[in-house]
This record gives structure tokens, sequence and C-alpha cells, in this order.
């Protein structure tokens, strides 16, 4: 009897981002709006993090985000070849993580307007990234 | 209540050991613990013990402080393994001074221990890295050199410093360091030697990121007073904020805010420092975390050199993480053991001016926008 394959990962990060067709308005961040305070929290969690309603949907968000601080890694990490920039990112409805940065490493400053991009990665899976305008 | 009092401590030097096990090198920090405390094994009613990677690492996974100190005759009381990352050894501690002061124990051992180098750098961050939600930050290459960068920048930015000041507190530690006999890094450096090493996280370069340690660090909590009487006045805790709902309050500031209220004492009342420079400028967040100096004074304290080892208010004399090494389960413990050789003047050649009370800030991991766990301590001598 054959062991059935393990199918190679669609998304590096499952819980984070949905991929274009996955939902109403993706690609995008995933997130929880809330029905009650009418904010957002990132990821899908049970809890309002505003609010503590459970009335809380998820949906896509981030399709903007400004730059808050960036760092240009110089040693590889993660499937990362150096030199790649990462970003504390803040999204248009308050979502505040950290993302790869896509595109040059000149000129990347606190404000940068960003927007939601999805990237080929290792191992034909699909990743995230914020490109600057 | 009782009082909780450090009545020993002990170490294994932090750096690299291949030819030791993980269980070898925490065996010889208790050893040593228990002698500068006068026990034998028998002694001590229950044991924390923190470590955060051994199960990627070394393979084992569960009942680590168990194995540890088996080795060493300890059988037959509650061994308690903690975890919380870099901040295993500051939790361990909190939870060591809470069961004492309760009265349910009247001698704890604390003993944190890690084995990073593995020959494999790689592996040791990948599993650095692991010490967040890896949901969140799995996949985008976060490593803690960048995360901590950009807490550098953003500090570098609102305080107008510039890289002067982060080589400036490079050299200051690794100076301490130089005088560490457990030391990892026992070289003294120039700001050029630091200005020329290179890149690893812009703006941080590499002699201002910690290195890969192994080490293990030890104290016994008790009732009694040993001939140092050195009474822990102070212990908080606490895990980052949700801040959406609870605002710009840091995971340092809740920590530290809680060890002040319990030992009713403030900024102005600590003679000596230990904190979690992870990279060495984090130590500059850390003067204005926990009170030392206003919003916009980081420039000025640093021009002032008012932490250095003979100043007003020395910050890390054991060299911190950044020059005595970083083996994460150890440090909280390390940092606490050094305050204890510190207030009761035997420091060697790195002592300060005597003093009276000492704080340490040990942090780990990170959840959201800030640290996911940090334990304050304060320390006073009789
Ligand atoms: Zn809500």
């Amino acid at each position: 009897m054959t062991a059935p394959m393990t199918e190679a990962p669609v998304k590096t990060n499952p819980h984070v981002f949905f991929a274009a067709g996955e939902v109403d308005g993706a690609p995008g961040l995933s997130a929880s709006h809330c029905r009650i305070c009418g904010k957002f929290t990132l990821g899908r969690v049970p809890v309002c993090s505003h609010c503590f309603s459970r009335d809380v949907e998820s949906v896509a968000a981030g399709r903007r985000a400004t730059l808050v601080e960036h760092s240009v890694a110089h040693h590889p990490a993660g499937g990362f070849a150096a030199p790649y920039a990462i970003g504390l990112i803040r999204t248009e409805e308050g979502l505040t993580l950290f993302a790869p940065l896509e595109g040059s490493l000149e000129g990347l400053a606190p404000g940068n307007r960003l927007r939601f991009v999805t990237v080929p990665r290792d191992g034909g899976a699909t990743g995230f990234a914020y490109a600057r305008g | 209540m009782s009082d909780a009092y450090v009545a020993g401590v002990g170490f294994h030097p932090f750096g690299r050991f291949p030819e030791k096990t993980l269980k070898e090198i925490a065996a010889q920090a208790v050893l040593a613990a228990l002698d500068d405390s006068a026990l034998d094994p028998d002694g001590i009613d229950a044991a924390f013990c923190a470590n955060a990677y051994a199960g990627l690492l070394t393979g084992q996974e569960s009942v680590r402080g168990e194995t540890w100190l088996r080795s060493v005759g300890i059988g037959g009381v509650p061994i308690i393994n903690v975890e919380n990352a870099c901040a295993g050894g500051g939790a361990a501690l909190h939870l060591a001074t809470i069961a004492v002061r309760s009265g349910t124990y009247r001698r704890v051992l604390v003993v944190g221990a890690e084995k990073m180098f593995t020959g494999d750098t790689g592996r040791a961050i990948a599993a650095l890295a692991t010490s967040s939600d890896i949901e969140v930050t799995g996949g985008i290459g976060m490593q803690f050199a960048a995360v901590d960068a950009i807490r550098v920048k953003q500090l570098m930015a609102e305080e107008k410093l510039g890289d002067d000041a982060l080589e400036w507190v490079t050299v200051k530690n690794h100076d301490n360091g130089a005088l560490n006999p457990i030391a990892q890094f026992r070289k003294p450096m120039t700001a050029q030697d630091v200005r020329n090493s290179r890149m690893i996280a812009e703006p941080l370069r590499l002699y201002m990121c910690s290195a890969i340690s192994d080490g293990a660090a030890a104290c016994v909590v008790s009732a009694e007073p040993s001939r140092r009487r050195v009474r822990i006045i102070g212990s908080g805790a606490a895990c980052a904020p949700v801040r959406a709902r609870q605002g710009e309050v840091s995971t340092a500031r809740r920590a530290v805010k809680k060890a002040y209220d319990d030992a009713g004492v403030g900024p102005s009342d600590i003679g000596v420092v230990e904190v979690h420079d992870a990279v060495s400028p984090l130590e500059l967040v850390y003067y204005r975390e926990l009170g030392f100096c206003a919003p916009g004074e980081v420039g000025r304290f640093v021009a002032e050199e008012r932490t250095l080892r003979t100043g007003p208010i020395p910050f890390n004399p054991s060299g911190g993480i950044n020059s005595r090494g970083h083996p994460v389960g150890a440090t909280g413990i390390a940092q606490v053991c050094e305050l204890v050789l510190q207030l009761s003047g035997e420091a060697g050649a790195r002592q300060i001016a005597p003093t009276r009370r000492g704080l340490a800030l040990n942090a780990g991991g990170w959840i959201g926008e800030d640290p996911a766990f940090n334990a304050v301590h304060i320390l006073e001598a009789a």
C-alpha cells in the first residue's frame, strides 16, 4: 500500500493571510471584524480584543498599510536570503505586525505607504509581503 | 508571610562547551549554589528549573529539571520546570520567591541552564525564533536581531541618538565583561572595533549582538538569611499587553511597577541594575522603561556616562548578556546572582562602590508589539 503523499504547503502563513479567491476581499491579512464596535483584531479569534464581544466575523483586511519602522537583515533566516527587509507595519484598520517588505531596500522609511502583495516562496508556497506604492 | 533571601549563588561559566552535556552544565551550577549556601542536596525543599530550547536542540522535551537534579542526588521533592523563552530564569525566581514567602517551602533551589551551541548557529537562531507566536511570525523571515533592530531604530528616532551611543554602550559592557570570570567574552573592545564588525540587522553590528552560549546559573531562595543577608524585596512579572485595550504601557513598565510596588521603593532607591541587553543597545531602552531617565533624556544620560561601573548608577556590571553570554534559561538567574555578589562586596575586579539595592530585568520572547514576558527582581542588602 502506498502512503498518501504529503502535499506541499500552499501558503507560508495559513493563519495570517488569505490568498486571492479564498474569501471576499482577498488577498489580504486574516482578521476578525467586530460587529459590535466595528474594530479589527489580527487573525481568526473568538473575542474582539477591543471590547470582548464574541460577535466577530472572519474577514480579509490590511490591503493598505503604513511602514512604522524597518530593518535590513544581513543574515539569512527562515528561508529568506540576505539581505532582506523586515518591517513593523500598521494597516489601515490599525493592525500592527511584522511583515516582509518586497522591492528595493533603498529609500525605505517610516511613513512609507504600503500595499499587500502575495509572492512566490520556497517549495512552491505562496507567501505575503508589503510593497511600496 | 516569610521573607525570601538569596542564601547562595553558583554558576557554570558561559561560553561554548561542546564536550559537556546540558545535565553536566546544570549540575556544576547547582553544586556551586549548594556549597555557597552550606547545604547538601537533602536541604532543598523544592526546585524551579528554567530552560527554553532543550526540546528542540537536544531532544529532552520534558522532565528536564528532574534529569539535571537527579545527577546531583536531589529527588523526592517537587521539581517544577519553567519555560518562558529567555525569561524562564526570571519566571522561576518569581515562583520561588512566592513559594518561600507563602511559607510552603523554606529552601527552594532555582536553576537555569541552556545548551545552545550545537555547531550549527542556524539551528539555534531557528529555535530562538520559536519564542513568538509562530502562526504569526513563521514564514516571514522573522529573526530576533531584526526585531531588536527595529526597537533600537525607534528609540534612536525618539531620543535623537546616533550610532555613537550604540557603540558606547557596547564598549562599556565589554569592559565590564572582561572582568567577569564567567563571561563568554573577556576582551575589551574599542568603538572602532564595534563599528568595523559586520552588519547583522541595521543598525546592529556583530559585536552588539549576544552570541550562542552554553551555561548555567543557580541560587537558593531561603526563608532564612545566609551570611550575606541579601533579601528579595521586590518581585514582579508581566506578559505583553493586549494593546488594543490596554494601551501603550509596555511589558517592562508593567513588570517594573509591580516590583517597585512590592518593594516599596522607586528608581532613586536603586544603586545597581542588570538588564536584558540581548543586543547591547537595548540597555538604552531600559534607562527610560525602568524610570531612571525621562523621555528625551537618554542622550544626556549616555553623554554623562552615568551607567559606567564607576558611575552613579551602574548598569550591567557583569558585562550584561552582550558580553557575559546568553544561555537563555540561565540569564535571569545569572542577573540576580550578579546583584547578590555586588551587594555583598564579592564581585572581585568588577566590584562597584558600596550600595544597598539592586534591580534585575529579564525579558523573553515576543508577542504582538512587546516582549512576551518580563520578570523584575529587587534585592536589598541588610
Ligand atoms: Zn469589538
